[in-house]
């Protein structure tokens, strides 16, 4: 049986910092000299991960949906992250069966943490299982890893693809739209309205998604 | 609706600059309502404190721990701490 253990976090400029409660730091009790103060045993201090868990972080975040990944049974098992002439190259554990050369092949990547998200490869790699991308990286090989490349993309990128959000935030997509090219005119009046129209549309579509009525309780330490 | 259609509701022709404004306002929308939200796993570490979040999130909407307050293998969400632990970690990794 796992042994349960106690976990918080903290932002530090773009990284979350995992720490842990450490019961075993002070189980034989400190004592300060001046005065004398016994700690109660089992007190506990925050410091870094004590063990090694496998897949214990989770993050749960949103995204941008600047793409489409046409067919998710469609994947390559990526194994490790190196550097090519400074860029980002994921190797595959088989062969990428993709053409970056003319510039207009994706992959979407998953499963690899700070790594995730949409692709430009840039070299031929239909008979290889190295993906050069058009990123920038200066860091070390990484090895060992168990992640996901998705190569049936759609990016949205030309006059023909389908903007891949609900109908009812296309219609709000518009007025966005509209309302940036009346900025560029600097007509600020017409902006205003468009962005609240955007803003009314898109409050209406996440309305629309809680049936009932929404209420807001006061806290259990409110004055009532 | 594709770009094309949107284009032409906007009355504009030029392709690469409106979709540049699609795009911004896609990420206006994600961060105003979680449309497309998607889960990441990481390893945690002996004696790793700091952690990369995922290269194309737009917001982060909740982080859980495997076995935290529980030895059940489940995955509950974390509190976030109010100030730093005074414990520094020693090797800032």
């Amino acid at each position: 049986m796992a042994t349960a253990t106690e976990y918080a976090y903290y932002l530090r400029g773009n990284k979350i910092a995992i720490v842990e409660r450490d019961f075993t730091a002070v189980q034989n009790g400190q004592t300060i000299s001046v005065p004398s103060i016994d700690l109660p045993v089992g007190g506990g201090v925050w410091k870094s991960p004590t063990a090694t868990i496998a897949n214990g972080l989770e993050i749960e975040y949103s995204y941008i949906p600047n793409y489409w990944i046409n067919d998710t049974s469609v994947t390559r098992s990526i194994t490790d992250i190196s550097n090519t002439d400074g860029f980002l190259t994921f190797q595959s554990s088989n062969v990428w069966t993709i053409d970056g050369s003319s510039g207009r092949a994706y992959i979407v990547v998953r499963s690899t943490g700070k790594y995730n998200g949409l692709y430009r490869v840039t070299n031929d790699a239909t008979a290889s299982s190295l993906a050069i991308t058009s990123t920038k990286y200066n860091g070390e090989d990484i090895n060992d890893l168990t992640g996901t490349g998705y190569i049936d993309i759609d990016v949205l990128n030309n006059e023909a693809d389908e903007i891949p959000i609900e109908p009812a935030l296309q219609r709000a997509l518009v007025y966005y739209v509209k309302a940036r090219l009346a900025e560029d005119q600097k007509d600020f009046q017409t902006q205003m309205y468009f962005m609240k129209e955007f803003r009314r549309l898109t409050e209406r579509h996440e309305t629309a998604r809680i049936h009932g009525s929404r209420q807001i309780m006061p806290g259990a330490n409110a004055i009532r | 609706m594709t770009v094309q259609e949107l284009m032409e509701r906007v009355g504009d022709t030029r392709t690469g600059f409106v979709l540049a404004y699609i795009k911004d306002g896609l990420i206006e929308m994600t961060s105003d309502n979680e449309q497309f939200v998607d889960e990441e796993r990481i390893t945690i570490t002996e004696d790793q404190r700091y952690y990369d979040l995922p290269r194309d999130y737009i917001q982060v909407l909740d982080i859980r721990c495997k076995n935290h307050l529980n030895n059940r293998d489940e995955y509950k969400t974390i509190p976030r701490m109010i100030g730093k632990p005074s414990m520094a970690d020693e090797d800032e990794v």
